[in-house]
């Protein structure tokens, strides 16, 4: 405990720089998805095939390959039609893109859950689709599904850890710098461990209080 | 209905209990203070040897040498178009192999990623690492290097068709270096061209692919690393020129056991200057180039191409 907590005291400059930028890229990319989520579930969910095929298409692949695969081709691949983007700002789209087709199941299955009683209630009131989806249907859902998007909230925060692959200067990238120097692994990784395990039961802290704030809302 | 600490509630589809008071967010923190001395209470495995003794006469009762390589630090080991787990690093522990044991298959490798070098070492996972590893005051107070193995002076490569000259070059603002994420090119980089921006990769596959994509104009790495990503995208890089004086690449040991290392060192010695140096030329010009082979006698300049 001595060891790693000296290990923080000590290399404090280099893991406060790659705190700083997990933060930033989590904070960003997990509200990129929340909104990217629904984008993707209205535009997968849609009666033109247009749009619905090449989109379930995309969140399909987008699921299921390795983000760090995603990351290299948006890094390294997308220079070769033209689009050249920095470092932060590929690691954004690529856990935003991947994220956001997850939070649109969970969208998915949070509306599905809804009772259809709702919905009919709030027909025989007049209300047009919107206000139903706005008014009764999404407080209802999210709801449900808060334990779920902090979860994969939660999973997004974790996976920043890849971005130091595409030259990131994140928490796990500052491990590995310090690890190069000398420093024993164990005590590095360790102390990245702390951080990252602090960040994260903070997330899931925030997701407990809205879900029980909302929660009463409800009852 | 309330329960002490829980609190039921009603939905139209679930009944279930919630900690929705003081007791239920006592609970929660409780249980991450207890996740947080759990990681903290984590034991650093002791830097000593894991038994008594010379890892000399465990490896000749073993009969196998245990060598901790790369696979992602080409030419030194990486895997080829084959599949096959390739390098000039597992050639020289082939060569230690035969030399102990007159067979150069009594070799198992161990690859591992750089992180886990200083640690694979102290446990006693390997007996010896040859992995790309420059010597380096600081990594002396993990481990004990042998007698180098390779002069690595720390280079530059750009594209074929870079504007750039000389070095002074690279330092502007619209220059991109992609750098190795290690403290020396942190130095390098606020020494010789401080002006141009930085990005740190975890690999020297991973630089180049940066200058190949056009994500940076300019890579910064060991000599024979350079070398080997020129004359593998023949027409597509070129040496810009060395940023550094020549360092050493070694082999590593266990820093407590004096026996074992003054025989791994006493080898590399024999390789460089002594009775194995003839088959080490030859795996140093398959990889290198027959030009670029080091001189046997010690102290000899060494030329770069």
């Amino acid at each position: 405990m001595i060891d790693i907590l000296n290990r923080l005291i000590a290399d404090w400059p280099r893991f406060y720089s790659g705190l700083t930028t997990t933060v930033l890229l989590a904070a960003a990319s997990i509200l990129a998805a929340f909104l990217w989520g629904w984008i993707v579930y209205f535009l997968t969910s849609g009666r033109s095939p247009i749009l619905r095929l090449p989109m379930r298409g995309y969140a399909r692949l987008s699921r299921n390959t390795p983000l760090l695969i995603q990351l290299y081709f948006i890094f390294f691949g997308l220079p070769a039609l033209g689009v050249r983007l920095s470092p932060f700002i590929a690691a954004f789209i690529a856990l935003s893109a991947q994220h956001g087709t997850f939070f649109s199941e969970i969208y998915r299955s949070g509306l599905e859950a809804v009772s259809k009683r709702s919905g009919d209630a709030a027909k025989a009131l007049g209300m047009v689709y919107w206000h139903e989806f706005r008014l009764v249907l999404l407080p209802q859902a999210l709801v449900r599904t808060m334990p779920a998007i902090g979860g994969q909230s939660v999973l997004l925060i974790k996976d920043t850890s890849l971005a130091s692959a595409i030259a990131v200067a994140e928490l796990t990238g500052a491990a590995r710098f310090l690890t190069s120097r000398g420093t024993s692994a164990v005590d590095s990784f360790l102390a990245v461990a702390l951080l990252y395990f602090v960040l994260t039961s903070l997330a899931y802290g925030v997701v407990a209080f809205l879900e029980a704030r909302w929660r009463y809302v409800e009852a | 209905m309330v329960v002490k600490g829980y609190k039921w509630r009603h939905s139209d589809t679930r009944e279930r209990p919630m900690l929705t008071t003081r007791t239920g967010a006592v609970w929660r923190l409780l249980s991450v203070a207890l996740g947080i001395f759990l990681l903290a209470s984590c034991e650093t495995p002791d830097s000593e040897p894991i038994e008594e003794g010379s890892i000399y006469n465990e490896v000749l009762d073993r009969g196998v040498l245990r060598v901790a390589v790369t696979t992602e630090a080409p030419p030194f080991g990486f895997i080829d178009e084959n599949d096959e787990h390739v390098g000039f690093d597992l050639d020289i522990a082939r060569l230690l192999a035969q030399a102990i044991f007159e067979d150069e298959e009594a070799v198992e490798f161990v690859p591992i990623s750089f992180e886990a070098r200083w640690e694979t070492i102290q446990q006693g996972e390997a007996d010896v690492g040859i992995m790309a590893t420059t010597v380096y005051p600081d990594r002396v107070q993990q481990v004990a290097f042998a007698y180098p193995y390779i002069a690595s002076g720390n280079a530059i490569g750009v594209t074929a068709d870079s504007d750039m000259e000389s070095i002074d070059d690279l330092n502007s603002p619209d220059v991109t270096v992609a750098n190795l994420n290690i403290p020396e090119e942190e130095e390098r980089h606020e020494t010789f061209y401080p002006e141009a921006r930085s990005r740190k990769f975890e690999s020297p596959s991973a630089q180049v692919s940066a200058v190949l994509s056009g994500q940076a104009d300019a890579f910064s790495t060991d000599l024979p690393t350079v070398q080997y990503a020129i004359r593998q995208n023949e027409g597509d890089l070129r040496l810009l020129g060395l940023t550094a004086e020549l360092l050493n690449n070694a082999a590593f040991v266990s820093p407590s056991d004096f026996r074992w290392y003054n025989f791994i060192d006493t080898l590399f010695w024999e390789m460089r200057h002594g009775s194995l140096y003839g088959d080490y030329a030859e795996i140093y010009a398959e990889w290198f180039g027959e030009g670029n082979v080091p001189p046997q006698q010690p102290g000899a300049e060494i030329e770069v191409e």
